[in-house]
Parts: C-alpha cells; structure tokens; sequence
C-alpha cells in the first residue's frame, strides 16, 4: 500500500482522526506523517504510553527533545532521566537533586515559595547550615561593598569567602 | 486479625473530643523522610526495600522502649485488613495497595503511626481529635528526633529532607485539618472557603485525602507548599484560616436554626429515620445521612444520639471495616444488607 499523500512510498502509519464527531483515515508514510504533524517518536515507541500532546508534538520539538535527554546526565546511582523526571514528576534519589539542580529552581517556582529550605535540620548538618548561612552573609555584604565602590573591603571579604568556602 | 489489635472501636482522631469538635473532626500532621545514600521506593529493588525495611523495622523497635508501638509487614496481608488501616488513617491507599516490603507501624491510641516504604522511604503521622495541629506537632518533633538519630535522613543544605515528589521537599510537613461544614455546603457557601484557602496556598480535598471527593460535607484543608517555609509558618498558615471558616459555618449554623428551623430539623430527622430504621444502604448514602445526624447532634437537635454513636457509625461502616466486623469478604449487595443492619443495630443501643 503506497502512502495516500505522496503516493511513492510505502504506508507505515495509519492514522485515525476524530473531529467534531467526523472520523477520518490516512494512511501515510513516516515522512508525510511528519509533515501531516504526528510525532515520529509515535512510530517508532509504544504509542499507547504517550500522551495526546506528546503524539502531536510537531517533529521539531521531538528533536529538541532527543538533544536535551542526551546532554543531561543519567543519574549513575538510580539511572533517573531528566526526561522522565519531567514525565513521572518524581526523583529516584537524592542524587537526582544535584544533578537536575540547573532545571529545579524553576520547577520549584511553580510550586513552593522558594527553593531555599527554611525549616529544621537534622542534627549533623548544624555546622554545615550555620557555614552556609555565614558565607551568605559574607557574600551579600561583599556585593554591598562593591556597590559601594569600597574595593579595600570587598577585597578582604573575597578572600575571608574564599578560605571559608576552601574549609567546607 | 489487624481488627482485633485495636484498642478501642475508633483511633484517637474519631474520639470527637477536643477543641471545636464540633465541626473539626481531626487535626494531622505528616512528615515525610528518606533514609539517605537508599534509592527512594519507586525505583529501589525488592532487595533495597527490603533492607529499607529492616532498618526502618530496628528503629521503630529502638524507639518502642519510649512509644510502644504495633509494627506489621503489610505484604502478605489480606486485602480486607489493609482496607480498615486505610479506613482508620493509619497507612495510605498508596501503600495499602502497594507492592514489595512494606510496613507499618502505630501505638495504641492510634495517634502516632508510622509507614515504611511508601511514596519517602518512611511517613511519620501524628493525629489528633478536634483542633489540635500545633499539639500534634508538639507530638511529632521528639518522635522525629528520635529517629532522626537510629537513621541517617536524606538532607540537602540548599532543598532540605529531600522527598520523592517535589511536593513535599524541604519540610516534608503536610499538615491538615478535617472539617465537617455542612452549613457551609447548605447555604451555598462553600465555594468562597475553597477559593479563599486555594489562594493562600492551601489544597481542599476530600475525606480520605488526596485525589478524592468531598462527601457527606467533610473536607479536608492542607498545605500545598513545603519549600521556603518554617514548619511553624506552614502551620501558622493554616491556623490563619482556621478560626474563620469555623466562625462562618457556626454563624450559618444559627442563622439555619433561626430562619429555617423547620427545615433543618425535619432534614436531621429524616436523616436519623433513615439511618435508624433502613435495610439497604451504600456507604455513600450512609454517609449523607451521618452529615446531618451529626449536625444534629452538635446543635443538640437530636437528644437520643451521642457523638460517639456517630463517630462509630461513620468507621465501622466503611467496607473494610464492615467485612472485618463480619469475619468474611463481603460482596457489594451484601455489605449495603449489613451496613444497613449494622446501622440499625447501633442506634437501636439509643433508640430503644
């Protein structure tokens, strides 16, 4: 059976539509499926497990997102993906925190009021909190310094951060 | 059986003591925790769970010499049994019908209760009656602490206890409260209490939590933001909001007695004269009518009920509970037969 649009190739998609009530088939090739709007990665993956925007997602995007899956890195500990964090919306370690950390300040955008824990800490990590508190501290008045064009100060408290960070 | 180790017809948080019990049904709070360097449950193996478990197991024995406390492996356990955990709010429907090692533990006022390899690798819970969120979280820190000690947590000095889902990141404190607001429902009201909750951040479900409708007039009010926040804010959150839905369903409450007295009381009446005399019931049906005979029992339009009758009604009514009353599975036909008979028999105690 040749694909019903361009009529050279062979048909490796067969396609139902339903809208408003009017059923319509094709009967295409991968290309023309493409074209037509359907993702490729329908064809080619178990297309019962995408979702309706995912199937239609224009073939670009599917690109896109083949790129992004592979410059972020599985996680070696649980094997995670960015891709299907993103899907399932669920980490699978404590690992998964840093290595997706770029993308999560976003995401906890939507979700919480800020994505700098405020509330207790476990015993151990006392010291660790009180650093991180003081080289904040540190940071913001080094900054006010610079605004403040007082350089000799600024300069101090560059290195007074850096021996602090270098110790932690 | 499960049922039989239970020391009393109904856990703490259907006790209908407490303040403003009468229309705060319980207060909870909930942590979630990861034990650190473990994968978290959803993508751990059964040999990860099960090590999971052991440790969790230790801890919680460790901890039993201050809080003695029932501990089950729940793999293995009868569907019915899982289903009256999940009915007393001792586990989630999650980890009810879940898979692989899973536990869970709880004392024997049913207060505190523990589950092991849910959703976070550990869910401490702590439920009280009536309005009482800051003392469940008096309850839950040292308990917390304690464990915080037998088992290394997952912590992570920018985002906190790290959780599976990023809903609970940070404090991993889901706090809520259990509201019974049928005037609120009556008068139409009740859409203003949901959008005003939802616009300062606080989720309005159903009885048994997430993902579920509200039935019978019980709602349930939570926090939806756990990152960036003290727990003591979290809780403050709520406890903003609290004094003024509880307000605004008591002046509703009055204005139905005056206005509509006729009404209101013919509506409770029914209600009992159902419940009290019918043959079949579903438990939704079931729980319509417990809405209004609780109703009228707080506004003392029903002398011969007492609150505790209620309370039992309301859990040991539940499927799960109904089958373990009864010692066997129960079809559906069957269960609305002795819901109905079970009803009967417990204000038939009153009724005479």
């Amino acid at each position: 059976m040749l694909c019903e649009k361009c009529q050279q190739n062979e048909v490796t998609v067969h396609l139902t539509d339903i809208v408003n009530n009017t059923k319509r088939e094709y009967h295409l090739c991968r290309d023309c499926a493409r074209s037509h709007g359907v993702s490729i990665k329908a064809t080619l993956e178990n297309f019962k497990n995408l979702t309706i925007p995912e199937f239609y997602s224009p073939p670009d995007a599917t690109e896109e997102e083949s790129t992004v899956s592979a410059t972020s890195q599985d996680c070696p500990d649980c094997g995670m993906t960015y891709a299907r964090f993103r899907k399932e919306g669920k980490f699978g370690c404590s690992r998964d925190y840093d290595l997706f950390s770029d993308s999560l300040d976003d995401l906890f955008g939507k979700i919480q009021p800020s994505s700098q824990h405020k509330g207790r800490v476990p015993a151990r990590f006392h010291g660790a909190m009180a650093q991180n508190l003081e080289i904040e501290r540190l940071r913001q008045e080094m900054e006010q310094a610079a605004i403040d064009e007082d350089y000799e100060k600024a300069a101090a408290l560059k290195s007074q951060l850096k021996s602090l960070e270098q110790g932690s | 059986m499960i049922f039989e180790g239970f020391k009393s017809e109904v856990g703490e948080w259907l006790q209908g003591t407490g303040p403003d019990s009468d229309l705060v049904i319980s207060s909870r709070v909930r942590l979630a925790r990861n034990l650190a360097n473990s994968p978290f449950t959803s993508v751990a193996n059964e040999d990860q769970s099960r090590k999971v478990a052991d440790r969790i197991g230790v801890a919680l024995d460790r901890l039993g010499s201050g809080l003695p406390l029932q501990v089950y492996p729940l793999e293995n356990r009868p569907v019915v049994e899982r289903q009256v955990l999940v009915e007393r709010h001792l586990v989630s429907h999650e980890l009810a019908t879940g898979e692989g090692p899973r536990l869970v533990g709880f004392d024997e006022t049913e207060s505190f209760s523990v589950m092991g390899n849910e959703e976070d690798h550990l869910r401490l819970q702590v439920m009280k009656s009536g309005n009482q969120l800051d003392q469940a979280w008096e309850q839950m820190c040292p308990l917390e602490r304690a464990l915080e000690e037998e088992l290394q947590f997952a912590f992570h000095s920018k985002y906190g206890y790290l959780t599976a889902c990023p809903t609970n990141v940070g404090t991993g404190l889901r706090a809520s409260v259990m509201l019974h607001l049928p005037a609120l429902v009556i008068t139409g009201q009740i859409e203003q209490v949901t959008s005003a909750a939802t616009k300062i951040h606080l989720a309005v479900r159903g009885l048994f939590g997430e993902g579920t409708e509200a039935q019978g007039d019980f709602f349930q009010i939570s926090n939806q933001r756990t990152l960036g926040l003290t727990e003591e804010q979290i809780l403050d959150n709520i406890a903003s909001v609290l004094p003024r839905i509880i307000e605004y369903e008591r002046k509703l409450r009055e204005e139905l007695l005056e206005r509509r007295r006729e009404r209101i009381e013919d509506r409770i009446g029914r209600a009992y004269g159902i419940l009290s005399h019918a043959h079949v019931m579903t438990s939704k049906e079931a729980l319509e009518h417990l809405s209004l005979v609780r109703l009228g029992v707080t506004m003392g339009l029903l002398d011969g009920v007492s609150m505790t009758q209620v309370n039992r009604m309301f859990l040991h009514s539940q499927p799960g509970h109904l089958q373990c009353l009864q010692g066997e599975p129960l079809s559906s036909d069957d269960r609305d037969r002795k819901r109905a008979d079970l009803l009967r028999g417990i204000l038939g105690d009153s009724a005479g």
